[in-house]
């Protein structure tokens, strides 16, 4: 259906891609391996430092493209989902499809008149899917869309794909890691030396698990103190709490539950961004205060979207900058620590020219490196390969060792299961033990 | 209250054209005057006028102030507790002020009109579905924009660069939120116009304008442009 040949990436050359009607595939590569540039030739685009040739018999109309952020396949032009899969129907000038049948089968006959933009990871990845279901395609094309979601939003969303592939339409997921159901593929693309592997969700690293640290609390003052927290967004029913809680010193803690259940939302608590948040919340006897900058010095919050932070030049001035915003001293040693990030090669490189994932470190080395005592990461791992992913390992073990206590959510269970030493689980805004 | 897209562009077009065909003020002043009335009462709703009056009044004592008092342009009729009053001052005050309440009704008209219903009836008369994506893109970009805002300005908090308490600190942290809600922008609206465009959007046959392959993302380039004074407001709304 679709060949790709003469493919030069950044300067270097890939083998031929061969896109053949009814399989299932999976096309995986490291940071920076340009997957996401690969997925954009089968589509037919071409972008800055990617060349290739591209032969094939179908129309861009057959094609569904789901990118990394599944919210930019919104337009924002009508208010709904319905009205946004009225829409793809009439800008393609095709009778409108039935939009309820389309809903049911993908399971989002429920947000059909909801504001697309208010959707969790897994309605967003949802309705994505039902506005392509829209042009009936031949071909799915997914770049990275799972790392967000619950293992169990994830499989339910690659089952739903399964059924389309039976149809004889071909999926084509991009991954940086192994997922669960890498047996489902009948075909395998390795951008660069990926191994066909499942190892690559195992965490052997330098550090030995089992040194991680478990502490007693029983004889320690807690550093964070949650009491009776709770929070309701403006609209919508979904209420989080009452939440009672305590983070130590060392501590790694990860907070689990499907999409949706508000995990972020307790993150943002405790990073005091919620206005309407009741309850005491203080850090080593602080409490917060409207001015929320003042926070940080006492908990300081990394997004999931590097490019809300990063204005300055280098990528060494960035994380200069968070430090010196908390009134803190720069490290001596700052570059050799940059530097245990993976980031070496890019100390002065321009943060904006890098890849998403580099963006995502830069961001992350930033927050690791501030020197506060509370460090909240969202889905660090996400979108993220092995060696990363194994560099956060160790750069969370250490920054635990020397006294924080970082607070992570996350869907990448293999990674949490290995480094946290306490699981929060929420369900519905309500923590179960 | 939602005002119906026929009724919003038959104002504009009638604002429009009076406004270059007139040229006598007193003839403008009572064209225009009476066209607010029009526009305003005809949307039968309070909230709308209410609108009209909290925006276009500040605008009225400034312009009686500067024209009617002090402008020496006009020359002085009487002395009101040693105030110079100058009537053609006023006269030309309310003229003007007239002149840009009519585009805020128009505006505040616009305000009102569903955007659904405004791109179905735009659909519905075959205008040019790139034509469609230009307005209507511009116009939803505008929330989306104050969205990235509120995200960098939490996001810039989030790592303790102060935002306030005054204006020394605001003036100071004005480049780390503009330039990321910039930057992003415009990385946004590259990946926007692959999604975009794999969805249809440019591409119809009713439009009869189909973008060539590496040049669609200059369409949304060039909505990025037009909407980066608004941008800027509303950053420095923001802070």
């Amino acid at each position: 259906m679709i060949n790709i040949s003469s493919i030069k990436i950044n300067e270097n050359n890939l083998k031929n891609i061969n896109i053949e009607q009814g399989k299932i595939i999976g096309l995986f590569g490291k940071v920076n391996s340009g997957k996401s540039s690969i997925l954009l030739a089968i589509l037919g685009q071409s972008i800055k430092g990617c060349t290739f040739n591209r032969e094939s018999d179908i129309d861009i109309k057959e094609i569904a493209y789901i990118p990394t952020n599944a919210e930019y396949l919104f337009s924002g032009i009508k208010s709904t989902l319905r009205g946004e899969m009225q829409l793809s129907a009439q800008f393609l000038n095709r009778p409108i499809p039935d939009i309820t049948s389309i809903a049911i089968k993908f399971n989002v006959l429920q947000l059909l008149d909801r504001n697309p933009f208010s959707f969790s990871g897994g309605e967003m990845i949802r309705a994505a899917l039902s506005i392509c279901a829209v042009k009936n395609p031949r071909i799915w094309l997914l770049d990275q869309v799972f790392d967000f979601l619950h293992p169990d939003a994830a499989l339910e969303i690659h089952n739903m794909l399964l059924n389309e592939s039976q149809k004889g339409k071909t999926i084509v997921e991009v991954h940086s890691t192994y997922p669960s159901w890498a047996e489902d593929f009948n075909d395998y693309i390795f951008i660069d030396n990926i191994k066909k592997d499942k190892k690559e969700n195992s965490y052997s690293t330098s550090q030995n698990i089992n040194d991680k640290p478990k502490e007693s609390h029983q004889s320690k003052k807690p550093l964070c103190i949650l009491k009776n927290i709770e929070f309701k967004y403006k609209t919508g029913d979904f209420k989080l709490g009452p939440i009672n809680t305590n983070f130590y010193s060392n501590d790694i803690v990860a907070i689990i539950g499907p999409n949706g259940s508000g995990k972020t939302t307790l993150l943002q608590c405790i990073a005091n961004f919620n206005d309407n948040m009741t309850g005491d919340l203080s850090i080593s006897g602080k409490y917060p205060t409207k001015k929320k900058w003042t926070w940080a010095k006492s908990a300081i919050y990394c997004f999931q979207n590097p490019d809300d932070q990063l204005y300055k030049s280098t990528v060494i001035d960035e994380i200069k900058t968070t430090i010196k915003s908390l009134g803190n001293t720069i490290p001596i040693d700052l570059n050799e620590q940059i530097r245990q990030f993976g980031l070496g090669s890019y100390l002065n490189a321009e943060p904006y020219q890098l890849a998403r994932p580099l963006r995502r470190m830069v961001c992350l080395a930033s927050t690791m490196l501030s020197g506060s005592p509370v460090i909240l990461l969202d889905e660090p791992t996400a979108n993220l390969d092995a060696e990363f992913k194994e560099i956060i390992f160790n750069r969370v073990c250490d920054a635990a060792s020397k006294g924080s206590a970082i607070i992570i959510v996350s869907h990448d269970l293999p990674f949490i299961s290995a480094l946290a030493n306490k699981t929060l689980k929420l369900l519905n805004g309500k923590l179960i033990n | 209250m939602s005002i119906s897209p026929a009724r919003a562009v038959g104002w504009t077009i009638i604002c429009s054209s009076l406004s270059l065909f007139s040229s006598l003020i007193i003839f403008e002043l009572s064209i225009t005057l009476s066209l607010i009335l029009v526009i305003l009462i005809s949307t039968m709703s309070i909230k709308v006028i209410t609108r009209f009056i909290i925006l276009s009044a500040p605008f009225l004592i400034p312009l009686l102030l500067i024209h009617g008092v002090i402008n020496p342009q006009f020359e002085q009729t009487s002395l009101f507790f040693l105030m110079p009053i100058r009537n053609d001052g006023i006269l030309f005050a309310v003229s003007t002020y007239a002149n840009i309440s009519v585009f805020l009704a128009l505006a505040i008209n616009w305000w009102h009109v569903d955007r659904d219903n405004m791109i179905d009836w735009l659909i519905a008369r075959k205008i040019p579905s790139i034509f469609i994506c230009l307005i209507a893109q511009s116009a939803a970009m505008i929330p989306l924009i104050e969205r990235r805002g509120f995200s960098v300005l939490r996001s810039q908090n989030a790592r303790g660069i102060p935002t306030g308490p005054n204006l020394f600190h605001r003036i100071k942290a004005i480049p780390s939120i503009i330039l990321p809600v910039i930057t992003s922008l415009m990385n946004e609206a590259d990946h926007r116009s692959y999604t975009l465009w794999s969805r249809g959007f440019g591409q119809s046959q009713f439009s009869g304008v189909q973008l060539p392959l590496g040049q669609r993302s200059d369409f949304f380039y060039i909505i990025s442009v037009l909407i980066l004074p608004l941008t800027v407001l509303h950053m420095i709304d923001l802070l």
